[in-house]
C-alpha cells in the first residue's frame, strides 16, 4: 500500500459520491447520513496524506471502505428502490430489541435468486470506535449505523418470501446483542472457535437463534419457506439440517421444553434484553377482511407481523378458499398486493394518528 | 474470488493496538475511556467477580479478545487505573497469542 494506491481509491469514491449525489431517498436521515459521509470523505480528501504514516495509510483504507460500503446500501435504499412496506416491518421488529433511531434500515438488491443475508460489518463497539477517530482526527462523526440488508432483486415485492428478513434481522440482533457469541465465550472462555467442530457449534447458534427470532413474529412461516427452498438439506458446517431447524421452531412455537430457546433466554435475561416469545397476535376469524379481497385492517403491530402467516395460510390453502376461482399468477399477484395495501394502511393511519396527536397537543 | 471478504473483527483488532500504542507512546485519545473500561471489565471476569454474560455490548469485542489472550497478564494486575505499563504489557500477550 502506498500513497498512489490510496489516491487511486479517493477517486474511486469521488467517482460514487458524484452519482449518488442526486439520489433522492425515502427518509430523510439517509439523506443525513449521506451529507456526514460526504463531509467526512471531504476531510480525508483535504488532509495531508502524503505525510501518512503506514499505520495511519491502512485506517484511511479502511475507513474509505466504510463509506464505499455504505453509499452502496444508501444507493440501495433509494425511495423508487426500497421495498418500503417490509422494511417498515422490520423496524416495527427492530425497536422491540434496540434503540431504532440509532439505525437505519437499508437494502441492497441482489441479481442472485434466493440470496438473503445480512452483512454484518458494523457493532455497536466497531461503530464507536470509528467515531471515536473521526472525532480525534477530524472532528466529524457519523449519527446512525446503517442496518445493511441483502435481498433478491426479482423478489423484492414478494412477501411470501420476505418473510426471510425477519431471520436476517434476528442475525443483526444476534451480532448486536452478541448472544451467540456470549454463550461461546461462556463455554470456551475465549472469543473465536478454534476448529471445524466449535465453528459448528457457534454458526448453528446463530442459525437457530435468528430462526427463533423470525418465528417469534411470522411464526411458521419463514420455515415453510425454508423447507421449499432447502428441502431436506442435510446439517453442514454452517448451517444446521433444516429437519432440525424446524423441529426447534416447532418446539418454541408449541411452548415445548427447548435446550436452545433456553440458552437465548439465559443470555438475554442477563443482558436486560427482551425475551424470545411469541410477538404476534392472531386475527380473529370473523374480523379478516383480506377473504373480500379488501386490504387487512390492521390494530397493533402484533396483528401486523401475523398478516405474513395470515397470508402464508390462504397461500397454502388458496386451491380451496376465496383464490380458488383465479389463474395461479393472479392468486401470487393478488396475496402480494393485498399483503402490500395492509402494510401500506396500516402505515397511513398511524402516521395519521402521530400527526393529529400533535395537531391537538 | 479476487478478494478474501473483509474481515471485521481484524480492522477492529488493529484500530484497538494502534489506540493501545499510541497511549504507550503517552499520548491522549477519545478512547481512553472505553479501553480503561474493558481492561477492568476482563480483569473481573478472569477474577470470577463478573458474570461473563453481563459483558457490556459497547466493548464486548475487546473484553472477549483480552480474556482469550492476555488472562494471565489481567489475573496480575493489582490496580484500578491504568498507565504505560499496563497497555505496553496488554500488547505483549495480545502480540503473543496471535
Amino acid at each position: 500500500m502506498n500513497v498512489k494506491t490510496f489516491e487511486l481509491q479517493l477517486i474511486q469514491l469521488e467517482e460514487i459520491f458524484s452519482k449518488s449525489r442526486n439520489n433522492i431517498y425515502s427518509d430523510d436521515r439517509k439523506q443525513e447520513h449521506f451529507n456526514e459521509l460526504n463531509a467526512i470523505f471531504g476531510a480525508i480528501s483535504s488532509s495531508d496524506y502524503h505525510g501518512f504514516k503506514d499505520v495511519e495509510l491502512s485506517e484511511h483504507v479502511m475507513l474509505l471502505g466504510y463509506i464505499s460500503s455504505n453509499l452502496e446500501y444508501l444507493d440501495n435504499s433509494t425511495l423508487n428502490v426500497i421495498p418500503f412496506e417490509m422494511v417498515h416491518c422490520l423496524e416495527c421488529a427492530l425497536n422491540e430489541w434496540v434503540d431504532g433511531s440509532d439505525f437505519i434500515v437499508a437494502t441492497s438488491l441482489s441479481n442472485k435468486q434466493n440470496e438473503f443475508l445480512l452483512e454484518s460489518r458494523d457493532s455497536k463497539e466497531s461503530f464507536l470506535q470509528i467515531n471515536n477517530y473521526l472525532l480525534d482526527r477530524y472532528n466529524k462523526e457519523l449519527s446512525h449505523r446503517l442496518i445493511r440488508i441483502v435481498l433478491p432483486k426479482a423478489l423484492s415485492r414478494d412477501y411470501l418470501s420476505s418473510v426471510v428478513l425477519y431471520h436476517e434481522l434476528g442475525h443483526f440482533i444476534d451480532f448486536e446483542l452478541n448472544i451467540s457469541k456470549k454463550l461461546f465465550l461462556q463455554k470456551h472462555l475465549r472469543p473465536d472457535p478454534l476448529n471445524e467442530l466449535e465453528y459448528k457449534e457457534h454458526n448453528h447458534n446463530m442459525e437457530y437463534f435468528a430462526d427463533l427470532f423470525a418465528a417469534q413474529y411470522v411464526g411458521d412461516s419463514s420455515n415453510r419457506y425454508l423447507n421449499h427452498i432447502a428441502h431436506n438439506s442435510p446439517g453442514s458446517i454452517t448451517h444446521p439440517s433444516t429437519q432440525n431447524r424446524i423441529s426447534v421452531v416447532d418446539l418454541f412455537l408449541e411452548k415445548k421444553a427447548c435446550k436452545y430457546l433456553n440458552d437465548f433466554n439465559h443470555v438475554l435475561e442477563a443482558n436486560n434484553s427482551p425475551k424470545l416469545e411469541q410477538r404476534y397476535v392472531r386475527i380473529e376469524e370473523k374480523k379478516i377482511d383480506l377473504e373480500k379481497l379488501i386490504p387487512q385492517k390492521l390494530e397493533t403491530e402484533k396483528e401486523l407481523h401475523y398478516l405474513f402467516l395470515l397470508c402464508w395460510d390462504l397461500w397454502d390453502n388458496s386451491d380451496n378458499n376465496f383464490l380458488a376461482g383465479f389463474e395461479r399468477r393472479q392468486k401470487y399477484k393478488i396475496v402480494n398486493n393485498l399483503i402490500e395495501k395492509s402494510i401500506s394502511n396500516h402505515i397511513i393511519k398511524e402516521t395519521w394518528a402521530k400527526s393529529s396527536t400533535r395537531f391537538l397537543d | 474470488m479476487y478478494l478474501a471478504k473483509t474481515n471485521s473483527s481484524r480492522e477492529q483488532y488493529d484500530l484497538y493496538l494502534n489506540v493501545l500504542n499510541s497511549l504507550v507512546e503517552g499520548n491522549d485519545s477519545p478512547s481512553k475511556p472505553n479501553i480503561d473500561t474493558a481492561i477492568s471489565d476482563a480483569i473481573k471476569v478472569v477474577k470470577g467477580e463478573k458474570d461473563i454474560l453481563t459483558i457490556s455490548n459497547s466493548n464486548y469485542f475487546l473484553v472477549s479478545t483480552l480474556i482469550g489472550s492476555a488472562k494471565e497478564f489481567l489475573v496480575s494486575i493489582k490496580v484500578n487505573s491504568y498507565n504505560r505499563e499496563i497497555y505496553s504489557g496488554i500488547i505483549s500477550s495480545l502480540n503473543q497469542k496471535r
